[in-house]
């Protein structure tokens, strides 16, 4: 038996080393953890679908859109997503195949059943280069550092607390060589992301906006992606109809294009 | 010696048709070593401007060419340095070589996004001051040396591109491009507007006021791995390429940028080195000793030696047709030669048969009547071919002096127009020689008949 006041001191002990751990968090959170907790707010950790309205704006007007739905889920060699993207609007697209596959990019097309790899250069344009900023874990490919605790303004224009984190290319797969993102105090809601080439220079601004619960937690359901070269030029990106979905890994195959059936 | 003065006193009885003959050979070797002139004129002048250009010979990883145009970073050479510094030491190439410098090639789109324009080009990554070593070499003599190289001592942001490029970039006017008339204006676009809450975002997203002056493009490239990459360049100059396809793709830039661009996080790498030697008679020689070189240096990377025949078919099939052109043209002139002199000496033979009967019956065996016909034909062909060539030599100068210039096949500066008659005796002696005998072949068969006459038949010839 032991003597209860020994307990009490050892109890007193624990409660003050975990009193400590916490004090030592809250002054300097885990940056890799919070860019971690960002990638958890904008994917679900399962297998999901979800529906992706793109609207592309060049100096104000609005010249072009399309929709298409986006089956994404992690595959088992990497902790990378995978996406298989299905147009359905406009009719000239609907049913052509976008396939990411780690660096490899595939386009299908039913009427001639080919598949075409999409080299690196041929993503430098357009929006196929947007699809690097939506569904990937960032917490994989980048070092992240935190840089500042500050208050910015969201894509509502609000005013915010956010961390402010320095993300660099850990390894040699990740697309940019230098990311800062802004990811909200109280939630891990992502609210703004700046992305970098290696020359320094900024390709893209991302604004994250519109959170709504989804799955089971508040994700944004909106995305104002603006060229960095070509500010004139805005992409407006929104989410809906998040669902979760048993996704078989053998639909990220390029084999498996020509014989994919949407339910 | 008496068949020589014979054959002259023969060849004066009828002057005006001797002359007639003679001045058809005259035209004839004329025009056939004009244009072997004009033909060498092309060949060289393409042969420098290639050598300029591209060296001698190229390293290159094996693939590169035959596989590399989609994605030429691919195939790379890693380690360069090394390789280059081993040949300027190699005791044999040391003393071959005139220029050996690194070239970085790759796919990119360039883009002028004030004006909201962008277009694919192949890049090249160069070392300037070896570019310029390189556009002095001139083993032919052609009078004009390429002018001085524009990116030579410019800014480490500066490039140049294709007029064509320039063109679809809308620079003209700020690279002072002639001939080229702005495009038609684009519809504005009517679609909705942007929501003004996206709009303040953007707007806030605007970057600086760049420093204005001068064209400046943005180049996005992306590395073999996908990771975008972008640079703004200053474009110093447009050049114009001599075809349309080369012209509209073209944009040079300084290697450092270039690699910068590419490899960003990694080790630089270029895609071809550049040999160029002193004289392209030594060019297999130095060829093999690359090779050879290669092995010992590079071990691990399947590289491959190319010559600037093998990089630039369209040289060796313009050689070709030329070739083919100027065979043509000698045989034309050969057989026009042939019935000339034919013509001549078979009415010579016909006109003097009262002649050859007499000579016969004094006791000229048919081996001196036929000496007789074949010294006078080739006593033509000696005196047209000769003068003709003297004639092509001489008015060749005259023409070399009069300036003019020419755009020669895939070149994109006017060349002077040159008659490279003398000095090239092979074609002078080849085309003199070929037309004496081809005259001496012709007179043979009207010979032969004279001297198979039945001399009293002859001598009864009316």
């Amino acid at each position: 038996m032991m003597d209860p006041g020994r307990v009490m001191n050892i109890r007193a002990r624990i409660l003050a080393s975990l009193l400590w751990v916490a004090a030592v968090a809250q002054a300097a959170p885990d940056a890799q953890r919070i860019l971690a907790a960002s990638d958890a707010v904008r994917n679900p950790g399962r297998p999901f679908s979800v529906t992706v309205a793109l609207t592309e704006f060049q100096d104000g007007k609005r010249v072009d859109s399309s929709s298409m739905v986006t089956y994404s889920r992690t595959l088992a060699q990497d902790a990378q997503f995978a996406s298989l993207v299905r147009f359905i609007a406009p009719a000239r697209d609907t049913g052509k195949l976008m396939l990411k596959n780690g660096q490899d990019l595939w386009f299908f097309d039913p009427s001639t059943k080919a598949s075409v790899r999409l080299s690196p250069q041929q993503r430098l344009l357009g929006q196929a280069s947007n699809g690097d900023v939506v569904t990937v874990n960032l917490a994989r490919d980048y070092r992240a550092g935190l840089a500042a605790e500050e208050d910015i303004q969201d894509g509502e224009r609000k005013t915010r607390r956010a961390y402010k984190l320095e993300l660099d290319a850990a390894t040699d797969d990740a697309t940019y060589s230098r990311i800062e993102l802004w990811v909200g105090t109280e939630n891990s809601w992502p609210l703004k992301g700046r992305f970098f080439a290696d020359s320094g220079r900024l390709l893209k601004t991302v604004y994250y906006r519109r959170f709504a619960s989804e799955l089971g937690t508040e994700r944004p359901t909106e995305l104002v992606i603006i060229d960095g070269l070509n500010p004139g030029s805005v992409t407006v990106m929104r989410l809906s109809d998040y669902a979760s979905k048993n996704i078989p890994s053998s639909w990220f195959q390029r084999d498996y294009l020509p014989r994919f059936q949407p339910e | 010696m008496i068949d020589l003065s014979l054959a002259i006193r023969n060849l004066l009885r009828n002057r005006r048709r001797s002359f007639a003959t003679f001045f058809a050979l005259a035209l004839g070797t004329a025009a056939i070593l004009l244009f072997g002139g004009y033909r060498k004129n092309i060949e060289y002048t393409m042969h420098t401007a290639y050598v300029r250009d591209g060296g001698h010979l190229q390293i290159q990883h094996r693939d590169l060419f035959l596989y590399g145009s989609g994605n030429p970073t691919k195939y790379s050479i890693a380690g360069y340095e090394a390789i280059i510094s081993a040949i300027s030491r190699d005791e044999v190439l040391g003393k071959m070589v005139t220029v050996i410098t690194p070239t970085l090639q790759f796919g990119g789109i360039a883009s002028n996004f004030s004006a909201g324009v962008s277009r694919t080009v192949v890049g090249l990554g160069i070392v300037a001051s070896d570019r310029n070593n390189m556009r002095t070499w001139n083993e032919f003599g052609l009078p004009r040396a390429s002018p001085h190289f524009a990116l030579d001592g410019a800014a480490a942001d500066a490039a140049i591109v294709g007029t064509g490029v320039a063109r679809v970039l809308l620079l003209c006017e700020s690279l002072n491009i002639d001939n080229c008339p702005k495009p038609e204006e684009e519809q504005p676009a009517s679609g909705a507007a942007l929501p003004t809450d996206i709009a303040q975002l953007a707007a806030r997203e605007a970057p600086r006021a760049k420093a204005a002056g001068g064209a400046r493009i943005e180049l996005l490239a992306s590395s073999s791995g996908g990771a975008p990459n972008v640079v703004s360049l200053a474009i110093v100059n447009a050049e114009r390429q001599g075809f349309k396809e080369l012209d509209e793709i073209y944009l040079m830039l300084q290697l450092p940028q270039a690699q910068r661009l590419i490899y960003g996080r990694t080790s630089p790498k270029v895609t071809a080195i550049m040999v160029q030697i002193k004289h392209s008679g030594q060019i297999d020689e130095a060829k093999e000793r690359l090779v050879g070189l290669l092995e010992a240096q590079a071990r691990g990377q399947s590289l491959a030696v190319l010559d600037f025949r093998e990089l630039n078919p369209f040289f060796v099939q313009t050689v070709q047709l030329f070739d083919t052109i100027f065979g043509f043209i000698f045989a034309l002139i050969a057989s026009i030669v042939l019935f000339t002199v034919g013509n001549t000496m078979s009415t010579a033979v016909m006109e003097r048969t009262v002649e050859i009967g007499t000579i016969r019956a004094m006791g000229l065996r048919r081996r001196g009547v036929q000496r007789l016909f074949v010294v006078e034909g080739m006593l033509l062909g000696v005196a047209g071919t000769v003068s003709g060539a003297v004639f092509a030599i001489l008015s060749s100068a005259l023409i070399n002096q009069m300036g003019l210039t020419w755009l020669p096949p895939g070149s994109g500066e006017r060349l002077p127009l040159l008659m490279l008659v003398w000095g090239e005796t092979p074609t002078i002696a080849g085309t003199t020689i070929g037309l004496i005998l081809i005259a001496a072949l012709s007179a043979w068969l009207p010979a032969r008949r004279a001297s198979r006459m039945v001399i009293v038949d002859a001598l009864r010839h009316v």
